[in-house]
């Protein structure tokens, strides 16, 4: 399965979240691999502990050069050697590839090409072939990114591919509309695919959608809050979710839900058991709804038709 | 995965000199893109990849098809350890073959012809070229040895610039392959693929890292007494490099270039095989024991790709020896055994499991 991770913002977490699933995924027996093609801000490096790889990577052997050409094949880095974090070295027993094609330092955005069209989709395919599960990172909105993604998938080489589409969006109000608007909006992810040859219903039936750094009034996070202060929060968080309805985001096509927490809300990171309940500092509801995530994204039942 | 070495060697046998030839090449293995076996006439088309030429068939004792050499012209450096940059002018041959309607490989490989008696900057026409398919002859002075260190021991192939690149034509040619319009591209698992890289050097000084002499080892030399033709191996270095890429040298003489392809072709579809399944089982050896019922990633291993493993089936004569020699060194056999009556032991005691439920 290819995994597109798109959302219409930066800083909705979609980078964060998808690394978390990644790894999550491969510590429950995947073979996972993951590509940065957020060409204008590569950090899935930093999220992942990968301290070579930061910003990217130097030395011109990232995505974007194999995109543009200059090398035949982009770089791929072992997690399980490059993941600064004690707790995931040697490869924890029972856990399956996990992989990194990073960016290039310096990359930037880019306007696509036919050429650039091949060879992302021999990227595309090849990589289907190797790994249960693909997740692509893309950049925010609609990006170059974005549309040489939706180019290639509609192609025959691909279109017998399982390719699916996950919208990250924060819980406002301005996020909601906004994340509706990039998946079923004018040039949003359905109509430019339909455009491009998607079969449009078979597309818009493909995305499904993550609330990221949600408060939750009940947690005791907001235990201290005044009764006026609780009861604002309820009601807030009631009229979103007739909202996300309204728009045709809601339950039915929620893929998973991602609690504010309080490391992420500071850092960029993977949350590790050893995080919640050894340095005690990221919530165990983070840790558990980032599984449940990585359990919908491999489960072919949450992506069925409606 | 840790280095594994396999060496044997009989005293230097003279060093390489000028007008040497250097057999370099890469296979690359991989899983077809395909839910079930194809059959033979499917299998055939697949990899018939020039129009009007005939891709070879044989059923037994795997049955196995192989496309037509497809010629590429190149005009590029070739590698070098020492960073020296000769120019290499000729053609790659290349192949794709499909075995047991299941694995696919594509092969690319080039007899480089070192430092021959042409003054440098003294070409040859191309159509002298053309009339040697697979050969490229490089002008100025360059060892066997640099040329072949350049080759193997470079991280990868993929590298920037534009030195000689095997391993990317392999690539293109694997991918092409795979997106066949008669493939399903719904493989009954996901596998990676594996690079397999060598290099046939005459006999001569050992290279860093070789030992002359592997003390204590009964086969020393691979070939000796046993082929009675020509043929004749005094080294061979397998490393394992990383999880995908794998490395083997030998120094010769008299072997048939043709065969030696052959050879590590089938050499890198057992290597394959083996990695394969050695990830799926240290996978599913974790997740067992879970009241005797068979983890169910063994079921695809099981019914696609045990009764593909047939070392040697397609070796010829000549070069039996050798690959036995190999195969003794390199344990593939034993490992795959192991591997095998692990999952055999799995399978017995999910069916006594199931028994015993049948029972109650
Ligand atoms: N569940 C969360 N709780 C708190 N902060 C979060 C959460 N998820 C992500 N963040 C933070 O939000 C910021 C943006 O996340 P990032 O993944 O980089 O966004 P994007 O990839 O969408 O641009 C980061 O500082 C990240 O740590
Ligand atoms: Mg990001």
């Amino acid at each position: 399965m290819i995994l597109f991770a798109t959302s219409d913002k930066g800083g909705t977490g979609r980078s964060v979240t998808s690394c978390n699933v990644a790894l999550r995924c491969a510590l429950q027996g995947s073979d996972v691999c993951y590509l940065d093609f957020d060409f204008g801000s590569p950090t899935a490096g930093a999220i992942l502990h990968v301290d070579s790889a930061t910003r990217g990577i130097t030395g011109g052997r990232g995505l974007h050069s194999y995109l543009e050409g200059s090398v035949a094949a982009p770089a791929e880095l072992d997690l399980w050697r490059h993941i600064e974090r004690a707790e995931l070295r040697p490869r924890p027993a029972g856990a399956g590839r996990l992989v990194l094609l990073p960016g290039d330092e310096g990359g930037g955005e880019f306007p696509t090409d036919d050429e650039m069209t091949d060879r992302c989709q021999r990227l595309l395919r090849r990589l289907a072939e190797e790994f249960e599960l693909v997740i692509v990172d893309l950049s925010a909105g609609r990006s170059y990114a974005l549309q040489l993604v939706l180019e290639v998938t509609a192609r025959p080489a691909l279109q017998a591919v399982v390719t699916r589409w996950l919208v990250f969006h924060r819980w406002t109000r301005q996020h909601i509309v906004a994340a509706a608007g990039l998946a079923y909006g004018e040039h949003g992810i359905v109509d430019t695919g339909a455009a491009k040859g998607h079969h449009r219903d078979r597309l818009h039936d493909s995305v499904r959608f993550v609330r990221t750094a949600v408060p939750d009034p009940d947690s005791s996070q907001f235990a201290g809050l005044l009764p006026t202060q609780a009861a604002w929060l309820q009601e807030t968080d009631a009229e979103l979710q007739k909202l996300a309805a309204r728009r045709r985001i809601g339950r039915s096509v929620l893929l998973g839900s991602v609690p504010l927490d309080p490391v992420l809300q500071w850092r960029e990171q993977l949350i590790l058991d050893s995080d919640v309940w050894t340095l005690r500092i990221a919530n165990p509801e983070t840790s558990t709804a980032l599984d449940d995530l990585a359990k919908n994204v491999l489960d072919d039942e949450s992506w069925e038709g409606l | 995965m840790a280095d594994e070495r396999a060496e044997g060697a009989i005293p230097p046998a003279g060093v390489a000199h000028d007008g040497s030839r250097v057999l370099v090449g890469e296979v690359r293995t991989g899983l077809l893109a395909q839910s079930r076996a194809l059959t033979e006439p499917e299998a055939t088309a697949v990899v018939a990849l020039r129009p009007g030429s005939q891709v070879r068939v044989s059923a037994r004792p795997v049955p196995h098809c192989v496309s037509p050499d497809l010629t590429l012209g190149v005009h590029c450096p070739v590698p070098s350890a020492s960073g020296a940059r000769r120019d290499g002018l000729g053609t790659v041959l290349s192949r794709a073959s499909v075995t047991s309607g299941r694995l696919v490989q594509a092969s690319t490989h080039v007899r480089i012809v070192l430092g021959g008696a042409r003054p440098a900057g003294r070409r040859r026409p191309w159509a002298y070229h053309l009339a040697h398919p697979g050969t490229i002859e490089v002008g100025g002075r360059l060892s066997a040895d640099d040329l072949a260190d350049g080759f193997l021991l470079t991280e990868t192939g993929d590298g920037p610039g534009t030195t000689l690149d095997l391993g990317a034509v392999c690539g293109r040619l694997l991918d092409q392959v795979q997106e066949s319009p008669i493939l399903d591209q719904k493989p009954p698992f996901r596998a990676r693929r594996t690079r397999f890289r060598f290099a046939l050097l005459p006999c001569g000084h050992p290279a860093v890292g070789e030992s002359a002499w592997s003390s204590g080892s009964a086969a020393a030399d691979t070939t000796s007494g046993r082929s009675p033709a020509s043929g004749h191996v005094c080294r061979i270095g397998f490393v394992v490099a990383d999880e995908t890429v794998r490395t083997l040298r030998i120094h010769g003489s008299g072997l048939d270039l043709v065969s030696i392809v052959g050879l590590c072709e089938d050499l890198a579809l057992h290597d394959w095989l083996l990695t394969t399944v050695q990830h799926v089982v240290a996978g599913s050896r974790v997740r067992a024991g879970g009241g005797g019922r068979l983890p169910s990633q063994l079921t695809p291993v099981i019914d696609h790709l045990l009764h593909v493993w047939m070392p040697g089936a397609r070796i010829g004569e000549e070069l039996l020896p050798v690959w036995t020699g190999l195969e003794q060194r390199l344990g593939f056999s034993r490992q795959w055994e192991s591997l095998v009556g692990w999952i055999r032991d799995q399978l017995a005691l999910s069916l006594l499991a199931s028994l015993g439920d049948g029972a109650r």
